[in-house]
């Protein structure tokens, strides 16, 4: 079977644009949460969010139109050119290859519908033709694909929260399945009022601060953000000269089949299994566990209880973090970001923390790296998504060694 | 020999406006009888246009229990259904033992898009304090394959594709992949969308309606007198089956994957794309099924009587097969069901395999292009291989070949 | 007034859970007996809230796991808005 390396690396997020600021906010334990700015929160519980502030789309894109773009686009499209830039690879070696796409969203141009239905609630005559074609979930892959000349196909996958995950899965396979060589693989979500709203009236979201593994956790932040990697077929990537960051060496989906929104031990459980034993290695080979680590009381007591499981007496030895605890949680660009940061985590030899963490829980009694990033060897990375619909899926990121 | 040929369709279910279960849906199919009528779904008082494809006995307490109806919208609904009349039809149980090693792979773009609405206006309306937190789910892209593994208690994997017009090819590509790669022994492919103002509002303002500028609405894939496509809903799901796993139970196959592609080429200013890709896809899945264009039986075509769509479908088809090969379209009695389309084609294209019929393009009279367009269903015949295809403005373009057992 | 609120909240969570009235009595739990979860008790707190005009504290609705408990409050809160008009 081919082997599958990571190459390039984009990301934009509410702690960084580009991997090196991304990283040095990330090892440094910086917070990305502020005042929401996207719309009005005054009659909402809460008040504060993820969001990437500063984005110039301009730079990376000069003289393209933005107002044929939803923000979706914007932000998957900025990360695709960081990671292509990052891997060294131009339009005109995409052009001669077979290389792919594969995205994951939760909501996809939800902003847009949002936009409208507003507009249409004032006047229901307003002119909204353009906003249309942005409303496709998938025309962010197809956005990616034209102005990047891609040759080859893409595909959208909207399992919610895991999407990321799902889209470098598959990506893995289309390369190992021989199909492409390259796969520009991720995930994307813009800051949504819908998620917005809807995780407050589920009282999940926090008022102050997101701190996973805590005690006195009080839930997630809605967040936005896009992450973007390289996949490359191995004898490509030598041959080209590329730099490695890690491999990737299998993943394992699962379903709850049991409740939309609440986690199931056992699928979470499953999942990791599945993982593991696709990768090939064994639960003592592991060395860093990138959480799904929302900070629900929930999410966090059910990943622990399924480490605990899966790693039995070794659970306590294993650093396990979030970074969400920095960034807030960006949906479907969650587990691509977190991806980004296992293999900056490989490279470097350095666990990024789990902030805000004050006191421990004894129903999450794992080594969440609190608050100051450690140096720490990595030979395998597991990377946890979970979502709604029971949707999860765990990948496994290896130390390159030719 | 083709690269895959290990992967049967052991079920069909079906949930359409030309009928329910997959004999009613055959025979409809085989009678060329139409779905489109008066739209009830929602007010169309200020469209020009009033016809959908809409299902109007569609009863979900036969298919759901009453307590858990509330809170699942239509597409949900629609697919749970269409979900339970595929096991059965496949005769296939879920059990403890084999549950992690069945999937759902399923299609769907536009499914939510009334529930987000819904939900998002709600917080318009009534301020986001009031909105209710049990519609929160259905908001999510990936609700109705979710809620048909909590249906049933299917394990193994869960997943959803929103590539548009090609979203439920590309989940059954996706998951005989899966089969392929050993991650499962069976995957429940399907599609869906439902019928709702919000999208029936986008096809509309973009002009993609037939009949939205005053003449009587009418879907003619290929005629010259087309003047856009019908709105529909439908859901569809296939059991995809490895031969081993099939054989092991004594299930029924009805066809067998041979092949299949997917291809982009970039979208065009408007909404349409080259025919690049889609000539892409067909040539690729000709050659990895190893079998001669004219092995192929007849084309399950995408032309939904878009004027676009079905121009660069049509050059495609003739600059590759010129006139040969027969080319029907479904949508001219199902309408345009989006991402549930290329189930729905499937689904046709394994009871013409079984069955031996080629479905007719009906409505169809003035044919403007030089292929061979089926216009008035065949009877009889022998099938041994069908094209599926789907083209996507959006710049995807996918293409399945099944075959006979 | 005590058997106007009671009616509506078993309409109300009737309408939540998808049992009949008849089968809801003051005696059932939410969670043995009409397979409530999380959401769903967010759900019937929100529906209470929007129907009376009062506010459910988020604290609050863990411990409330009885049709009886649920109208006691709201019949509580009620009074303490009524007071609250009068002064």
């Amino acid at each position: 079977m081919r082997r599958v390396v990571i190459t390039g690396l984009g990301v934009v997020s509410s702690i960084g644009i580009g991997k090196e600021e991304f990283w040095q906010n990330l090892t440094a334990g910086k917070s990305g949460i502020s005042p929401v700015s996207s719309f009005d929160t005054s009659e909402h519980f809460t008040h504060l969010g993820g969001e990437v502030k500063e984005f110039l789309f301009d730079k990376y894109y000069p003289g393209i139109k933005q107002n044929s773009f939803s923000r979706a686009s914007m932000l998957g499209l900025t990360a695709t050119r960081l990671a292509l830039n990052d891997a060294d690879i131009t339009n005109s070696t995409l052009q001669e290859i077979e290389a792919g796409i594969c995205m994951g969203t939760t909501l996809g141009s939800v902003q847009v519908v949002e936009i409208i239905d507003e507009l249409l609630l004032k006047n229901k005559n307003h002119n909204i033709d353009n906003l249309i074609c942005l409303v496709p979930t998938h025309s962010t892959p197809s956005d990616i694909g034209k102005i990047n000349d891609l040759n080859g196909s893409f595909m959208m996958f909207s399992t919610a929260c895991a999407a990321g995950n799902y889209a470098i899965g598959y990506g893995f396979d289309l390369i190992r399945l021989q199909r492409i060589d390259i796969a520009i693989v991720g995930g994307v979500d813009p800051f949504s009022k819908v998620a917005f709203t809807g995780f407050n009236q589920f009282k999940a979201v926090a008022p102050e601060r997101c701190q996973p593994f805590d005690k006195n956790r009080k839930g997630m932040m809605v967040a936005e953000g896009a992450g973007v990697l390289i996949l490359e077929e191995l004898e490509h990537a030598l041959q080209r000269g590329a730099n490695i960051y890690a491999e990737i060496v299998g993943y394992g989906l699962s379903c709850d089949a049991k409740h939309m929104t609440s986690p199931s031990v056992e699928g979470i459980v499953q999942c990791m299994k599945k993982a593991l034993k696709e990768a090939g290695i064994s639960p003592l080979d592991v060395d860093y566990i990138s959480a799904h680590g929302t900070g629900t009381p929930a999410n966090d007591r059910a990943e622990c209880a399924a480490i605990k499981e899966v790693f039995g007496e070794r659970y306590m030895g294993i650093p396990v973090s979030s970074i969400k605890s920095m960034l807030g949680h960006t949906m479907g660009a969650a587990s691509a970001i977190e991806a980004i940061a296992c293999s900056l985590a490989i490279k470097h030899s350095i666990i990024p923390p789990t902030i805000n963490f004050e006191t421990p829980d004894p129903e999450c009694d794992i080594d969440c790296v609190p608050n100051r990033a450690r140096k720490h060897e990595i030979n395998y990375a597991l990377n946890n998504s979970y979502a709604f619909g029971g949707n999860n899926a765990s990948l496994v990121l290896k130390r390159f060694i030719e | 020999m083709s690269e895959i040929n290990n992967i049967l369709i052991t079920g069909i279910g079906v949930i359409s406006p030309i009928g329910e279960g997959k004999d009613e849906y055959w025979g409809a199919l085989r009678t060329g009888r139409s779905g489109f009528r008066e739209i009830t779904l929602f007010d169309t008082s200020d469209f020009n246009v009033k016809i959908g494809g809409e299902i109007t006995d569609f009863d979900p307490l036969k298919y759901i229990h009453k307590r858990h109806l509330r809170v699942l919208d239509r597409s949900t609904r629609l697919l749970i259904a269409a979900a339970r009349l595929s096991l059965e039809d496949a005769g296939l149980t879920i059990t403890d033992e084999n549950t992690y090693s069945i999937g759902v792979s399923a299609g769907a773009t536009f499914g939510s898009l009334h529930s987000i609405s819904q939900f998002d206006r709600e917080g318009l309306i009534e301020g986001p304090k009031y909105v209710n937190p049990s519609f929160f789910p259905n908001t999510v892209i990936n609700s109705p394959a979710s809620q048909v593994s909590i249906m049933f208690k299917i394990k193994g994997f869960n997943t959803t594709i929103s590539t548009g017009f090609c979203a439920s090819l590309d989940a059954l590509i996706y998951a005989a992949d899966f089969i392929r790669l050993g991650r499962a022994d069976v995957v429940l492919v399907g599609g869906v969308e439902e019928l709702c103002e919000e999208t029936f509002m986008g096809f509309y303002r973009l002009g993609l309606l037939s009949g939205s500028k005053g003449s009587p609405p009418g879907c003619k894939p290929y005629d010259k007198n087309r003047d856009g496509l019908i709105l529909s809903e439908a859901a569809s799901v296939l059991v995809l089956e490895s031969e081993e796993h099939a054989r092991k139970r004594d299930a029924q196959p009805y066809a067998r994957i041979l092949s299949y592609s997917n291809a982009f080429c970039p979208q065009k200013p408007g909404m349409f794309t080259s025919g690049d890709g889609l000539k892409k896809a067909i040539i690729q899945a000709i050659e990895r099924a190893s079998i001669d264009y004219e092995d192929i039986g007849f084309i399950s075509s995408c032309a939904n009587g878009g004027i676009e769509l079905d121009k660069m479908e049509a050059e495609t088809i003739a600059e590759i097969f010129g006139n040969k090969i027969p080319a029907s379209s479904i949508k001219s009695m199902i309408g345009e069901t989006y991402s549930a389309s290329g189930a729905m084609a499937l689904s046709a294209a394994t009871g013409a395999i079984h069955l031996g019929f080629i479905p007719a393009t009906v409505n169809t009279e003035e044919p403007e292009y030089p292929i061979n367009i089926i216009k008035e269903g065949i009877e009889n015949v022998e099938i041994h291989n069908v094209l599926v295809v789907s083209s996507d403005p959006y710049g995807n373009n996918s293409a399945v070949i099944i075959g006979n057992i | 007034m005590a058997d106007n609120v009671q009616k509506e909240i078993i309409s109300i969570v009737s309408d939540v859970t998808g049992f009949e009235p008849e089968e809801i009595s003051l005696e059932s739990n939410f969670y043995d007996d009409l397979e409530v979860d999380s959401i769903k008790a967010i759900e019937i707190a929100v529906a209470i809230e929007k129907r009376f005009k009062v506010t459910v504290r988020d604290e609050e609705i863990p411990n409330i796991t009885t049709v009886k408990q649920a109208v006691d409050i709201v019949e509580k809160l009620l009074e303490e808005k009524d007071e609250h008009v009068q002064a």
